[in-house]
């Protein structure tokens, strides 16, 4: 009786943890810091549980990451670089990369929900 | 004594509703996926299915003798055109299609769920160089 007891604590502790542990996904995700992406693609559509998501492929300037961006906003073209504000998270989508006519289902990826989406500063200047 | 009733009970309740659970699944053993060359047939269609599901698709010929079978390749993005070669890889979901070709009667044709589709590009032939 005395060892439950005193095994208690310790129990209640580690449940704690594991529930913060379960709760507390990818900080990084959640995070609306701008980021710098190169379009790797024109206006396209990826599909999540049945329903077409548009946007565009892209990659972060800094580390390479391929994303999804998911906007409505069809002004954008390949090459462009932008920045992005919004959530992101991992997914399965499927989808059809137009540059090999290559279909996935389930394909791994990072969704990024645009809030604000614009040139980046240095590619909105003219060119000499 | 008294208390092996309400041990027995709740394992006996579980127990049936495993069983009932099983019994009334809809699930199929796993099977690997296979890898089939395909050729797409028709312009992409939304059909209904025997089992009533409404699904995007093309009508495809598969195998390699002669005559081809036929198959209902279901996808989510229906990008491909009409005679493109693929390599296709997929499961056949036991479901099926009613399609009528020609003056023929109605046929029944297998789903086809397709998870990866990229264009079959016959490798250039090994020609030696020119000396």
């Amino acid at each position: 009786m005395r060892t439950r007891l005193a095994l208690r604590p310790a129990i209640s502790l580690m449940v704690a943890l594991v529930l913060v542990g379960c709760r507390s996904g990818p900080t990084e995700g959640w995070s609306s810091r701008v980021r710098t992406m190169i379009l790797t693609s024109d206006p396209t559509e990826i599909v999540m549980s049945s329903s077409k998501v548009p946007g565009y492929w892209a990659r972060e300037a800094s580390s390479g990451q391929e994303f999804f961006l998911h906007t409505s906003a069809r002004s954008f073209k390949k090459g462009s670089r932008v920045t992005v504000e919004g959530p992101f998270g991992s997914a399965y989508p499927a989808v059809f990369r137009d540059e090999a006519g290559v279909y996935l289902r389930g394909y791994s990826t990072l969704v990024l929900v645009v809030w604000k989406m614009e040139k980046e500063a240095a590619d909105r200047a003219p060119r000499p | 004594m008294r208390r092996a009733p309400e041990v027995l009970l709740p394992s006996l309740l579980l127990g049936l509703a495993l069983l009932q659970a099983g019994c009334q699944s809809d699930l199929r053993p796993w099977v690997p996926p296979e890898d089939h060359k395909a050729k797409i047939i028709s312009e992409a269609m939304f059909v209904r299915t025997g089992r009533g599901d409404y699904v995007d698709g093309y009508l495809a010929e598969y195998g390699a003798e002669a005559p081809k079978r036929r198959m209902f390749m279901v996808l989510e993005i229906p990008r491909y055109l009409r005679g493109e070669r693929l390599i296709v890889t997929g499961r056949f979901t036991g479901d099926s299609v009613r399609m009528s070709f020609g003056d023929q009667d109605q046929e029944t044709v297998p789903v086809f769920e397709l998870e990866r589709g990229a264009p079959d590009v016959p490798a250039a032939p090994d020609v030696p160089a020119l000396k």
